[in-house]
């Protein structure tokens, strides 16, 4: 009998020995990638502009157009699904890891997103970086929480480290989701029930903190309103409210472009933009010189 | 409850450590209370429901087997046959019927509102209402001899490991396992743990990992391409073998860690070079039910090839029924009849004919792909809600136009879906091929080693969004 308890023992010790290696590992291979949170924590994202929201932080600003109507250093830290709250510790971490870029150019519609179920689960790869991030864990979902707790290997169980692999050779800056909407994508977005601008306190304290901290590190912040597909927009309801309300909070001037792009083959979907958009926009925004090192509440 | 839960592992360690400290009634009667626990965890109205029909079958087996007259002996088993499918029938198809009727007299503009009842599906129903209905059958045709312990029975009828979905279990394999007192042995509690987390990493790194893929095509398949849809389908096929093979791995393996012997359910069914092959691999405890139950009490095939062939239609419409009430599953049914007939009919001469052409390993490759090809079809019926929006994902199956990968969406999901359906189909291959050493199988220290990389790989690569096992529904 005591050969049998000793022979379950060494099983669970050796799973658990497996299960730190093994999560060791991937986070060297994570590390090793070229994906824009592996850059960050690498200190390899040294940018002047830098640009954070979410999915529509990544496809309203693509860093090559930016750069290119700029003549800057550009560097887009946003990403798909990424919850308000994370905003702040993903903007802390980048100022910690690189010098503060001269503009922040901060999208702002996802303070009136409620986070889908799973996306705040796919940055369990980054509590082993920030134990804010753990806190926002243990905060909003404990059982994923302790399950990356109990196993290191679980934390890498995450779409965000299969999609690092796929830039382990090149960087991810450059990538958009480079598509144009078609009639049946636009029925179903109409179909959507998130079709009123939420007035979401939580995400707004979010955001606020990402401008306290750029302004402790005397960033010039950039809030801004992305476009949305026009027909889209037009379905979407009480987005004026919403506007007066953030840009109160905000105590500063939101830019609104929202209706800035009226042709949909500027349109990968009714709420992001592609390749062509986005440099569409870029060159628009470069016109309003919006890209300027002057804070707005200055001009 | 369900298997894939923190809840269930808390019941079943609770459940094994009492279990194994008890002995004779006592032991039995704590798997009966852990089996109505684990029922009524769902809705303890249920088990209202088991405990009648285990009642009926307990006291009508007993009467047919003292009943002195054939006459008595019948209408007793009528009356078990009437009972427990007519119970199986009111909950699975009382509201399927209204609705129907209701539809068709409102198309010729007679409206009608009836009340359903708001009649839930009892979980598992499908599954031990067969169990009892075979057993006072058995009893009927002297093949086993009735039950005079009603805690045996119950615990017959209600064995929580595979109480909600299989594998359907005969009287004459449980029964007798009942009898003598289960002797603990640690080599059948490893390899019991080696079968479930086999199971859970067939549940959790296949099948709900597929489903992320498949589950959005299916509801919405007008916003996605040919292509996707292609990949939707035969995904899948792989993902209900994997969801429902899983489940019955983790009964076998949960059953075993009690000292107690389940059937195999599955047995490889996609390296099947026919149809006839693939039904003695796939969901084997229902198919064998059927085939004594239903093929061989109708004639089988002793009598004219189209009795046969009648014969087989009437068994796959009844298997496709069994799955719920819809003409979905009915004409899924009648689709895999047609399968086993066409088979029937031109099967040899093709098979002789590629044989010479490709060879042995050629044409079984051949069969398995067409087999799966074939089955993945009828799946695409019995995977939609109505066979409107079958026959409308079928034709979109065809659109030029939606060939291009550029069309593809969720492409890591997809990505990762493929991986581990292949990293599965290549585990099945060498298993059919034999490329395991056979030293491999009786190796303690070699399956430990497997349960640990399989557990590390649910760590990794498993999806875990509390998905319901596909066959619940039934």
């Amino acid at each position: 009998m005591r050969i049998k308890i000793l022979l379950t023992l060494l099983f669970v010790g050796a799973l658990f020995a497996g299960d730190r290696l093994g999560g060791e590992i991937l986070e060297k291979i994570f590390l090793g990638t070229q994906f824009r949170f592996a850059q960050i924590y690498n200190g390899q994202l040294e940018a002047d502009i830098v640009i954070l929201g979410n999915s529509r932080g990544i496809h309203m600003f693509h860093p090559p157009s930016v750069a290119e109507v700029t003549g800057q250093k550009v560097a887009n830290i946003s990403f798909n699904g990424m919850p308000a709250q994370m905003l702040p510790m993903i903007w802390k971490d980048y100022l910690e890891h690189h010098q503060p870029p001269q503009i922040l150019v901060l999208e702002v519609s996802c303070i009136g997103v409620i986070d889908r179920l799973g996306s705040l689960e796919q940055f369990s790869i980054l509590i082993d970086q920030n134990p804010d991030i753990a806190s926002l864990f243990a905060d909003r979902n404990p059982v994923h929480y302790w399950g990356c707790q109990i196993s290191r290997l679980f934390r890498y169980n995450s779409l965000l480290f299969m999609r690092s692999q796929m830039f382990r050779f090149r960087s991810d800056q450059d990538w958009i989701q480079n598509s144009i909407i078609n009639p049946e994508m636009l029925a179903a977005s109409f179909e959507e029930s998130n079709q009123h601008a939420k007035k979401l306190e939580s995400n707004l304290v979010a955001i606020q903190k990402v401008i306290q901290i750029a302004k402790e590190h005397n960033v010039v912040v950039k809030p801004i309103v992305a476009p949305y597909l026009p027909e889209f927009f037009a379905r979407l309801e009480g987005f004026d409210d919403w506007y007066q309300w953030t840009r109160q909070k905000l105590d500063m001037p939101l830019a609104n472009y929202t209706l800035a792009l009226e042709d949909p083959d500027c349109f990968s979907d009714h709420l992001h933009l592609n390749a062509g958009g986005a440099a569409a926009l870029a060159t628009l925004l470069d016109e309003d010189r919006f890209f300027d090192k002057v804070s707005d509440s200055e001009q | 409850m369900t298997f894939v839960s923190v809840t269930f592992l808390v019941f079943f360690v609770l459940f094994l450590l009492i279990y194994w400290n008890l002995a004779g009634s006592s032991r039995i009667l704590v798997c009966l209370a852990a089996s109505y626990l684990f029922y009524g965890w769902w809705d303890y109205r249920f088990l209202a429901l088991i405990l009648g029909s285990t009642v009926v079958d307990f006291l009508i087996a007993r009467g047919i087997h003292t009943a002195n007259s054939k006459s008595v002996k019948r209408l007793l088993l009528s009356l078990s046959v009437f009972a427990n499918l007519g119970v199986l029938c009111f909950f699975k198809y009382f509201k399927f019927f209204i609705q129907s009727t209701e539809d068709l007299m409102a198309q010729v503009g007679w409206i009608v509102d009836w009340p359903t009842l708001n009649i839930i599906l009892p979980i598992g129903i499908s599954f031990y209402t067969f169990q009892t209905l075979s057993y006072t059958i058995d009893v009927y045709r002297q093949k086993i001899q009735p039950e005079n312990d009603f805690l045996k029975f119950a615990t017959f009828v209600a064995f929580f490991p595979q109480l909600v979905a299989g594998p359907i279990v005969r009287a004459s394999h449980f029964l007798p396992q009942l009898q003598s007192d289960r002797t603990f042995q640690f080599s059948n509690l490893t390899s019991g743990f080696h079968q479930m987390v086999i199971g859970f990493a067939k549940k959790l790194i296949i099948a709900d990992t597929l489903a992320v893929v498949v589950d959005p095509v299916f509801a919405f398949p007008e916003g996605h391409c040919s292509l996707d849809m292609i990949f939707a389908a035969s995904l899948f096929s792989i993902q209900i073998y994997a969801d429902f093979s899983g489940y019955s791995d983790i009964a076998i393996g949960a059953a075993r860690m009690a000292g107690f012997e389940l059937p195999l359910n599955f047995d490889r069914p996609f390296f099947a070079a026919s149809f006839r092959d693939f039904w003695r691999r796939w969901h084997i405890s229902l198919s064998t039910w059927l085939r004594d139950y239903l093929y061989f009490p109708l004639g089988g095939s002793r009598q004219n090839q189209w009795m046969t062939y009648r014969n087989i239609m009437i068994t796959m419409l009844l298997a496709g029924v069994w799955h719920g009430a819809g003409l979905t599953f009915a004409v899924w049914g009648l689709m895999l009849g047609a399968y086993l007939c066409m088979e029937a009919m031109i099967g040899p001469l093709v098979s002789q004919r590629c044989r010479k052409m490709i060879g042995e390993r050629g044409t079984q490759a051949m069969g398995s792909l067409l087999v799966f090809a074939f089955l993945t079809f009828s799946l695409i019926i019995f995977r939609n809600p109505t066979l409107v929006d079958g026959m409308a994902y079928l034709g979109g199956l065809f659109d030029p136009n939606g060939f291009s990968p550029n069309l593809l969406q969720n492409r890591i999901p997809l990505l990762k879906a493929l991986a581990v359906s292949f990293g599965f189909f290549l585990i099945e291959a060498s298993i059919s091929w034999s490329f395991l050493p056979n030293t491999y199988y009786r190796q303690p220290m070699l399956r430990s080693a497997t349960s640990l990389v399989l557990l590390w790989m649910i760590a990794f690569l498993g999806t875990f969004q509390g998905t319901a096992f596909v066959y619940f529904q039934f």
